[in-house]
């Protein structure tokens, strides 16, 4: 037990970084430039296309492949036809680690949800177990049950029909009241909730006055196909690779104030609008337009890419880089690729990303 | 039994409740009986807008607290018998009402009346939660700006998440010269981003800032107007017919596109 709330303690001190970060990526909050001081704004390709007399604001976008951009000013034009890539005003993100630094990173990736604050769905051997977000991270009721409705609305076709569903719920308290809520939804979604995994002894009451099989978990132990943060700690230090869930797909329009976040890589077939926010630690794909926030390796790793068939982005995310899309948007359409380099992210017409990076892992 | 619509946006100020007053007077002038709802408690304005405001006696709250029957709050309309108003109550908050107590008044309505429309509260608090609950239909009406578009994006997706699924757009206050001079968000713009069906688009029009201030809804007015004939095709629309889209640039033609139209047809 005591072993057990030390690593509890150290995995909530080690998601500090991370919670400075959802600061940030709150749509409506302060803009992102408070996160971003001009200091720290990247400076090398400035240098590199010589532009360093022109102001960093109104540099905005500069990427070859845009043609409008070069119309836009002949200098920018001229000058960027020696740089091959260049990025958008890119500047760091502070509180995102590299990755494989940091004890929370090698958390499995439902424990980081759970800390995160948000759901996750896990499919094992016929049965999907829904993890809660963890009582600590304060994440209201009526938060979790919306962010449920639009998983369940938009993962829909996944999951076959009378799937049961697994509700871990950890150290949350739940309600009867919010039990059959959660029940209905699920069944709105021709899901049957079965089981109910709690540490909290109220929760395990309602559990079984519903009508529910109830497991009784240890606080912080015993989420069930999932080795306690220990041992997989101790796994990390063999390989201190980041464990990524399944990719997630969402079949959805993500609308404003929307905010998918997950442990792994995310697909969204349809549009993703301004004013919402897509959080992976993985990489993102936008099978329609990308017009909202996008974070791609939001726990450090710096070789994920953001993918979309229409790159509008509000603002684009890499590990710890961040980059605002142009003020004009493109007058053509293609899709695009955004990928770190040390000078700040890139957008690269996804036809000519393909030949790029074979080139690259032919090195 | 009757439809319950509510009629919503996010951003404050775009146009509900006259929405609303007009929507519901357009309906009962084609014969459907309709009950307004005004689910703006503290601020309610419905009535005003149909000049019924002397004439309320009991708000909704009196009727969920058993101090009156629901027939006697409602107030039924000078011009319309069709029309009835259940008021809100102007000294309270949003918060004295409950979810289910609006799904109870709503349902109680929908055995009498062909429409429930419900005024929703500017914001997403507590307000726009008691003005969904009991829904089926919603109704977004937004503006083409910015920030009213974004505000209407979150809550078609709130609706979604409470599983209101016939969601339809009103664009409101368009004007076509600003449109064609590029300098306003055109129909295809804001209906780009919401990707929600379109029940009608009404110009903007001074004509509505009088009827307002006399309490009478501009689809009872004598004159013709645009806006008036908006208003009627997005209630044909609602009664299920297929009308038109009103063509707001007809009159900014210029004279020579005109003559060029008047000889290609001879």
């Amino acid at each position: 037990m005591q072993s057990n709330r030390a690593s509890e303690a150290s995995l909530s001190e080690t998601n500090l970084p991370e919670t400075s970060l959802t600061g940030i990526s709150l749509p409506e909050g302060e803009p992102s430039e408070v996160g971003l001081s001009e200091a720290e704004l990247v400076q090398v390709e400035l240098a590199q296309v010589e532009l360093a007399q022109v102001e960093l604001a109104e540099i905005s976008i500069s990427e070859p492949e845009r043609s409008h951009l070069k119309q836009a000013t002949p200098q920018q034009a001229t000058s960027q036809s020696s740089a091959a890539l260049l990025g958008i005003q890119s500047g760091r993100l502070p509180g995102v680690q590299q990755a494989g630094l940091s004890p929370a990173l090698l958390a499995s990736p439902a424990e980081r949800a759970a800390q995160g604050g948000h759901i996750f769905f896990k499919a094992e051997k016929g049965v999907l177990y829904l993890y809660l977000p963890s009582n600590q991270t304060a994440v209201e009721w009526s938060v979790i049950w919306e962010q449920l409705q639009h998983r369940l609305e938009a993962s829909q076709r996944i999951w076959p029909p009378q799937t049961p569903v697994y509700l871990v719920a950890n150290d949350r308290l739940l309600d009867q009241r919010q039990l059959d809520q959660l029940a209905v939804a699920l069944s709105n979604a021709h899901l049957i909730l079965r089981r109910v995994l709690t540490s909290r002894r109220q929760t395990a009451i309602a559990a079984v006055t519903s009508g529910y099989s109830v497991d009784q978990q240890l606080p912080t132990l015993g989420l069930p196909a999932i080795a306690s943060p220990a041992a997989s700690r101790v796994a990390a230090l063999t390989s201190p690779e980041l464990v990524l869930a399944e990719p997630l797909y969402l079949e959805t329009t993500l609308r404003s104030g929307g905010e998918v976040r997950h442990p792994g890589s995310v697909v969204v077939v349809g549009d993703t609008n301004p004013g919402s926010a897509i959080i992976a630690d993985g990489d993102i794909l936008v099978w329609g337009r990308l017009r909202g926030v996008a974070h791609a390796g939001a726990q450090g790793d710096r070789d994920r890419q953001i993918m979309a068939l229409q790159m509008e982005p509000t603002q684009l995310r890499i590990a710890d880089q961040v980059a605002r899309a142009p003020a004009k948007p493109p007058n053509q359409v293609y899709p695009e690729v955004a990928y770190t380099t040390p000078e700040g992210i890139q957008i690269m017409r996804a036809a000519d990303f393909a030949k790029q990076y074979s080139k690259q892992s032919g090195k | 039994m009757g439809r319950i619509i509510v009629i919503t946006s996010g951003k404050g100020g775009v146009g509900k409740t006259t929405c609303t007053a007009n929507l519901g007077t357009a309906l009962a002038k084609i014969g459907r009986s309709v009950a307004l709802m005004d689910a703006d408690f503290g601020l309610r304005n419905l009535d005003l807008l149909l000049g019924l405001e002397n004439r309320v006696v009991y708000t909704a709250l009196e009727v969920l607290a058993g101090q009156c029957r629901l027939e006697q709050a409602l107030v039924r309309d000078k011009r319309q018998r069709d029309l009835v108003l259940l008021p809100a109550a102007q000294n309270r908050n949003k918060d004295s009402v409950t979810p289910d107590q609006m799904k109870q008044l709503a349902y109680a309505l929908t055995k009498k009346y062909d429409y429930v429309l419900i005024d929703c509260p500017a914001g997403i608090e507590m307000g726009f939660q008691n003005a969904i609950a009991a829904a089926d239909e919603a109704i977004i009406v937004t503006t083409p700006e910015i920030s009213a578009v974004r505000d209407a994006d979150r809550v078609i997706g709130l609706l979604e998440a409470n599983r209101v699924k016939n969601v339809r757009l009103i664009i409101n206050r368009i004007r076509p010269a600003m449109v064609q001079a590029n300098d306003m968000m055109s129909v295809s713009d804001v209906q780009e981003i919401l990707s929600v069906p379109l029940l009608g688009i009404i110009p903007d029009d001074e004509k509505v800032i009088v009827s307002t201030n006399r309490g009478e809804p501009l689809v009872l007015s004598e004159e013709a107007s645009l806006s008036k004939l908006a208003l009627q095709n997005i209630v044909q629309r609602l009664e299920g017919k297929e009308v038109e889209l009103l063509d707001l640039n007809a009159p900014y033609d210029t004279l020579l596109a005109r003559l060029r139209r008047f000889f290609k047809s001879k």
